[in-house]
């Protein structure tokens, strides 16, 4: 039998999992002890910033304490397993299982199958009917919830939507109710708490839903975002994030109606935050953790109407060597005065599909005239290097929509051509991904495509698509026909693992 | 200039070397108090560490140099109140030029637990003592670097060389375990020596670099 200390001289990256961290929050054992658990790895996890609001508003409520914990990577997985040493929170290394509830946030379908991991380890038992009184509530939350039919038998409640007021309620329920069922039975009371045992699907003889028994869930919205809970401060990770930065929130939901997108539709509706809340939350994060790039993110901050006067704000109030980010720039507001700060090497458009026609029916509304007069813009500050985002398999696409691509492709080659401060060879990187419906969207229903239908766009874009300067890749079809099952799945899917 | 004498412990011992510049790149942040940068394109903190020490090494004994025109007596106070939980600020010095704390520490004392208690002139007459080399792949001979070998009790204290010349503890403490035996041997860096195994405040004085 090896010791902790011993196993983490062993495996990479030991500082994943020693906690410490400055700037975590300061939390001791409490009436309610709560873990928030991300099921991918640290460099990720300590990314995310719904976490770190959940365990803010747990935080908060008297008697309760909220500590966290990421999936470990194999290496230490099987480490921990071998020596009979039960998977741990990070803040005070109490084993998971202690814990009166374990909540996990599901931010891609994909990780479902991590949270099953963890609570392997964590010696939790994997479905919800096989806990008992002293085990841990398991609850999910996050973006994938919203269809949390294909993992429903694992949780045992589900908060959908906005976590901020739900979380605090649960909390304060679960310190007066300690009762297992009795909570699960009072919780479904709370707005957003949808409790899979206690409302589940109905279905006819040939296995098809027809509906659903139980009480009716409703999303749960945050709708005063500006007096929202947000961290004053950010945990600074042992090792480098991937998004190793400050991060605030100047909007929730999208002004867009794309038609694929699921964010766009389970976040309605819009809310953003004042000039100067955001300008005191930058303030406060940068000041206390250090960090020299701010982040300011949403799912399209150039639509944030006040963006020039934030930017502003931010500069006179923020120390000088901070550096301003701006994530998810759309092309059609592209401006010179918003890429002033970011460095010039790469740039990021995601037309989504080659043609009009194409763009008009999933509701894309940036036209070709966008893409070029962002394109100029580009150019002229300097960038050589631009990636494009298309997706395959959308409902009604043809070849000529791969064509398209190509006619994009060609019309950002001529305006770098005709641009005079040209300094290398420009580069196209073209990502394609394919389609998938996601629930709560209006294509929810549409088909996903097949894999010959994959394999003969593949064809017409190696056709079509490899030129000079040009970089095509595209995502696996298996990775993205799971992905599909996942999102779109019932309970019966659980039957599969 | 500061000159900060920090440790490395509580888990702070598995933050990797690039990784603990950083913290102090951040801790200084923090500090918010005037540091200098280089002139470069991506401006940076001018800090400068210690050579590092191999991952999962415990030590109260590192060394990093500040670049900053800041000479309040409350810096060791400050650093600790926004470092890491791990890395712990211990002494500072103000010092008027650059120390290379690289360079110029050559040795390092290190208390070992847990090996079972053996005659260490066995090790120390043997001019062929080798230990095996985990990166190289291959035993090697190692015992011109090692300065000293000492029980006090059953804990094992070895002066080994540093810096430049390097002979990894772990690496000395699995070849001990191998042949002498033990229980789950710790090691932890108790103190570094400088050029002509100075201890720091000897080594300040002799360079006239304390700043009065």
């Amino acid at each position: 039998m090896k010791t902790l200390d011993e196993i983490l001289l062993t495996v990479e990256r030991p500082s994943r999992y020693i906690g410490g961290e400055c700037g975590e929050p300061t939390i001791k054992k409490e009436k309610f002890n709560y873990c928030i658990c991300f099921p991918d790895v640290y460099e990720v996890a300590m990314s995310n910033l719904g976490i770190r609001i959940v365990q803010e508003v747990i935080n908060r409520v008297d008697g309760a304490m909220a500590d966290r914990c990421f999936a470990p990577w194999p290496d230490f997985g099987s480490a921990l397993k071998e020596n009979n040493i039960p998977l741990y929170s990070l803040g005070l290394r109490i084993p998971l299982k202690e814990f009166d509830m374990v909540g996990f946030s599901l931010q891609y379908e994909l990780s479902y199958t991590t949270v099953l991991y963890m609570l392997d380890l964590a010696g939790i038992p994997l479905l919800a009917k096989d806990r008992g009184e002293n085990d841990p509530i398991i609850q999910g939350g996050g973006p994938c919830a919203v269809n949390p039919e294909p993992v429903a038998d694992f949780f045992d409640l589900f908060v959908i939507g906005d976590g901020e007021d739900s979380m605090r309620e649960l909390a304060k329920l679960k310190l007066k109710v300690s009762n297992r069922a009795e909570f699960l039975q009072k919780a479904t009371e709370i707005k957003g708490v949808y409790v899979p045992s206690l409302t589940y699907p109905v279905y006819d003889e040939n296995g098809k839903i027809i509906g659903f028994e139980g009480k009716k869930v409703e999303k749960a919205i945050c709708l005063d975002l500006e007096n929202a809970v947000f961290p004053r401060t950010q945990t600074v990770g042992n090792i480098e994030a991937v998004h190793d930065r400050a991060v605030i929130e100047v909007m929730r939901g999208c002004y867009r109606g794309c038609r694929f997108c699921q964010a766009g539709f389970i976040y309605r509706p819009v809310r953003s935050k004042s000039v100067k809340t955001l300008t005191e939350q930058a303030c406060s994060l940068i000041r206390s953790t250090g960090f020299d790039t701010l982040s300011i993110n949403s799912l399209s901050t150039s639509d944030y109407s006040n963006l020039k006067p934030l930017l502003t704000s931010l500069k006179e109030n923020l120390p000088s060597y901070t550096k301003v980010s701006l994530p998810s720039l759309r092309i059609d507001t592209f401006d010179e005065f918003y890429a002033q700060e970011a460095r010039k090497n790469s740039l990021t458009f995601a037309p989504e599909a080659g043609t009009q026609r194409l763009r008009n029916v999933i509701n894309k509304d940036i036209s070709d005239e966008d893409i070029k007069s962002g394109a100029e813009k580009a150019f002229k500050l300097g960038y050589s290097l631009i990636k494009l985002y298309f997706m395959m398999g959308l409902p009604t696409e043809t070849e000529e929509d791969i064509i398209g691509i190509r006619r994009v492709i060609e019309t950002i080659k001529s305006v770098y051509a005709e641009n005079p401060k040209r300094l290398r060879g420009l580069r196209i990187n073209v990502s394609l991904s394919t389609f998938i419906p996601k629930p709560f969207t209006p294509f929810q229903w549409e088909e996903f495509a097949s894999q010959s239908l994959v394999q003969e766009r593949l064809e017409q874009v190696r056709k079509h698509l490899f030129a000079k300067g040009v970089t095509v890749s595209w995502n696996d079809y298996f990775t993205s026909e799971l992905e599909t099952v996942l999102a779109r799945g019932d309970r019966k899917l659980r039957k599969l693992s | 200039m500061i000159l900060l004498k920090y440790s490395k412990l509580n888990g702070a011992e598995f933050i990797p070397h690039l990784d603990t510049l950083r913290h102090f790149t951040k801790t200084v942040r923090r500090m918010d108090i005037p540091i200098n940068y280089s002139q470069g394109f991506n401006p940076h903190v001018l800090l400068y560490l210690s050579s590092p020490i191999a991952l999962g090494l415990k030590s109260e004994s590192e060394y990093c140099l500040f670049d900053t025109p800041y000479d309040g007596d409350d810096f060791l106070e400050l650093f600790n109140a926004c470092s890491p939980k791990g890395i712990r600020g211990k002494e500072a010095y103000k010092v008027n030029k650059k120390v290379n704390v690289a360079g110029d520490i050559t040795s390092a004392l290190y208390e070992i637990k847990g090996l079972n208690v053996f005659d260490v002139r066995e090790v120390l007459s043997n001019a062929e003592f080798s230990v095996f080399d985990n990166r190289a792949g291959q035993e090697k001979i190692v015992r011109d670097r090692i300065k000293n070998l000492y029980f006090e009790g059953d804990t094992l204290y070895a002066e080994l060389k540093f810096g430049n010349v390097t002979l990894r503890p772990d690496y000395l403490v699995n070849k001990l375990l191998s042949v002498y035996g033990g229980d789950h041997p710790t090691v932890l860096k108790k103190e570094v020596f400088f050029l002509g195994g100075l201890t720091v405040k000897e080594y300040l004085a002799q360079n006239n670099v304390v700043k009065e």
